[in-house]
């Protein structure tokens, strides 16, 4: 295999959940993730942008074989897990591996960092306690944290430690795939900036590719190389970052850029704020998803849902994205 | 007069003898009519400010100022029953999350109609039709329906927005929104600040807005105050102080955001954390963390002084326009 062969390739990924509106109501269909494909490459970073609601931590859970795609094809390193066995799946998942977003939340109180570290090395590997010890201290000296600090406990550390702890474990088997859903949201910007270094040192020394998943457009402009970004369950643009950034075609990218804070008073963009909220998942709009709060939309959007296609060098699904 | 007048507020938690100050010195004017951001790292004290100008610090804090008057009236000498009856009504406050903010067991309509109800009395059927001016006045689609409404009935940016229609309700004459998006989506965070702002404008309230996004203070307020552990490190018009920050802790949050390390790979950090109870430096509170650390700042507290047309900075060698300390 080559290098630059893509480690991760999903196909119209799809997941639906049904959803229980009654006792004689058949159950909703909630179309939680819709067609989503693309590639990721070692070394690469995918950013996959939304609101809430938009689909992607089910995108994360999928990525990480937590959870079955309803369609689609999932391939990891050419081979498809979409609907692969149980103990298939469970034997890839060292390859993909995840940091949350909140770092109170994802550490077990009650272990010590040396404990949590070397989780991962007990359940998938069959290293002795001296070996796996070994490889905890030499993580935890790459991930910038200090020798003593294999005895402590999670609460003794700040937000940032704590996160660095959990790219630490995300780390342990090293994966070439890291899923990270929002993780430097719950921090500080100082904080933030010194989580992202180590992320993108990891990336140069590792060569770990991340699915970057994040609300926040200042974050993803500076690691992202890819951007998908998502509306209810489905991708509406999808490129390069560069090209998203500058020169959005999709009345939502940019929108969601124009609502992006701008700490330059001339780098703000006038585009007006979008009204509405989206709609409920349980009952999409027809056509377009985003024509009920598109500035716009016309009576094809309402009627006709569109496709992604190639326009000006990325995929765009917008009926006007010429014109935009 | 300005409307909030704080001088040298102290806020304590803890023992007497080893007390934790959160908020340590503070001053702050605001004008009516003025919005002015408080920014800072989490722990450097915001919210607790906040917290004890409303008079909400609870037990085992302690409040004490030289002065905190509001409209000119000696809020620490009020009785607690007058206090109670300015908070909610001439000073009100937004909070951080939403979702809950508000009580689960009560409708949305019933939570509006008892603030009225406590601060304007009036009949039933007027504070009903008030309750749903308001939540017209936010801009809530179908207000009759959602008075009815229980807080689990709404999304975030609904719950957030029924709060402020509770921060407004008495016509406030100061609202002090803390972290008024953080939990909320962008495309959300903008209709939020945009019917604050609004809000602010056609009433003439003045609006202290507490944030840790300083892209979101720049582009909301006009006057910025920096708080560091407590302190209050820098304050100024938004505009200057953003474009060239006088305090080393200033420059270090601005050059630690994305958009300022365009084009580089990494980013600048601030290495540390905000000190706590028991690492509380001597001298310069920042000096652990600061870059033009120096031996007079490890031993002598720097005082907040003039550093420009109504700049502020509290630091003994203030940064010049291209980032270098100076020597006074």
């Amino acid at each position: 295999m080559t290098e630059t062969a893509p480690l991760l390739d999903a196909q119209n990924l799809a997941r639906h959940y049904p959803v229980a509106r009654g006792w004689f109501q058949p159950p909703a269909l909630v179309r939680a993730l819709d067609g989503v494909s693309f590639t990721l490459r070692p070394r690469q970073t995918l950013a996959v942008v939304g609101e809430s609601g938009c689909g992607k931590s089910t995108l994360a859970r999928l990525l990480t074989l937590i959870e079955t795609p309803s369609s689609g094809a999932l391939r990891l390193r050419g081979r498809d897990f979409a609907q692969a066995s149980a103990h298939e799946r469970r034997a890839a998942r060292c390859q993909v591996q995840m940091v949350f977003q909140n770092p109170f939340s994802s550490l077990n109180p009650r272990q010590k960092i040396g404990a949590i570290l070397q989780e991962p090395l007990i359940v998938n590997t069959d290293l002795h306690r001296r070996a796996r010890e070994e490889k905890v201290r030499s993580m935890m000296e790459r991930v910038g944290l200090r020798p003593e600090h294999y005895t402590r406990y999670p609460h003794m550390f700040s937000g940032g430690q704590r996160q660095r702890i959990a790219i630490a474990r995300a780390l342990m088997l090293q994966p070439p795939i890291v899923v990270a859903d929002e993780p430097v949201s719950a921090l500080d910007v100082s904080i933030q900036a010194q989580v992202l270094n180590l992320l993108l040192d990891l990336q140069d020394e590792l060569g770990v590719a991340y699915v970057f998943i994040s609300h926040d457009l200042g974050v993803v402009r500076h690691i992202a190389d890819d951007v998908l970004v998502m509306y209810l369950g489905r991708p509406v643009e999808q490129g390069p970052r560069a090209l998203l950034f500058d020169d959005p075609r999709h009345p939502y990218t940019r929108t969601l850029l124009a609502a992006m804070p701008q700490l330059d008073p001339t780098q703000r963009r006038p585009w007006a704020p979008l009204p509405g909220e989206p709609p409920s998942p349980l009952a999409p709009p027809p056509g377009c998803a985003f024509h009920t709060r598109c500035p716009l939309a016309t009576d094809l959007c309402r009627a006709s849902r569109p496709e992604l296609r190639s326009v000006a060098g990325r995929a765009v699904a917008c009926h006007h994205a010429e014109a935009v | 007069m300005a409307l909030l007048d704080i001088e040298h507020l102290t806020v304590e938690f803890g023992a007497a003898s080893a007390p934790f100050r959160a908020v340590d010195g503070v001053d702050l004017q605001i004008d009516a009519g003025e919005v002015v951001g408080i920014v800072g790292e989490s722990g450097s004290g915001k919210s607790v400010l906040s917290l004890a100008v409303l008079g909400l610090v609870d037990f085992p804090g302690r409040v004490a100022a030289r002065t905190l008057a509001f409209d000119g009236q000696d809020l620490l000498r009020l009785s607690a029953r007058a206090r109670r009856r300015l908070t909610g009504k001439d000073m009100a406050m937004v909070f951080q999350d939403p979702m809950t903010s508000l009580n689960p067991c009560y409708t949305v309509g019933f939570q509006i109609e008892e603030t009225l109800r406590v601060h304007e009395g009036g009949s039933r059927a007027t504070r009903r039709q008030r309750a749903l001016d308001l939540l017209a006045q936010v801009g809530i689609p179908d207000p009759a329906s959602r008075l009815r409404a229980f807080p689990h009935q709404l999304s975030g940016g609904m719950s957030q927005r029924v709060l402020i229609a509770l921060a407004i309700a008495c016509n406030p004459r100061l609202l002090i929104a803390d972290e008024p998006t953080t939990a909320l989506d962008v495309t959300i965070q903008a209709q939020i600040l945009g019917l604050l702002r609004d809000l602010q404008r056609q009433r003439g309230m003045a609006l202290i807005l507490i944030t840790h996004d300083l892209a979101l203070a720049a582009e909301n307020c006009q006057r910025v105050v920096v708080m560091y552990a407590g302190q209050v490190v820098e304050s100024g018009p938004i505009a200057a102080v953003f474009a060239a920050p006088r305090h080393p802790y200033t420059r270090a949050l601005l050059s630690a955001l994305p958009e300022s390390g365009t084009g580089q790979r990494r980013l600048a950090t601030l290495a540390g954390v905000v000190p706590g109870q028991y690492d509380r430096p001597s001298g310069c509170l920042l000096h652990p963390r600061c870059l033009f650390v120096s031996e007079r700042c490890r031993l002598q507290p720097p005082g907040l002084r003039p550093v420009g047309p109504q700049r502020q900075a509290r630091c003994h060698t203030p940064l010049d326009a291209a980032g270098r300390p100076t020597d006074d």
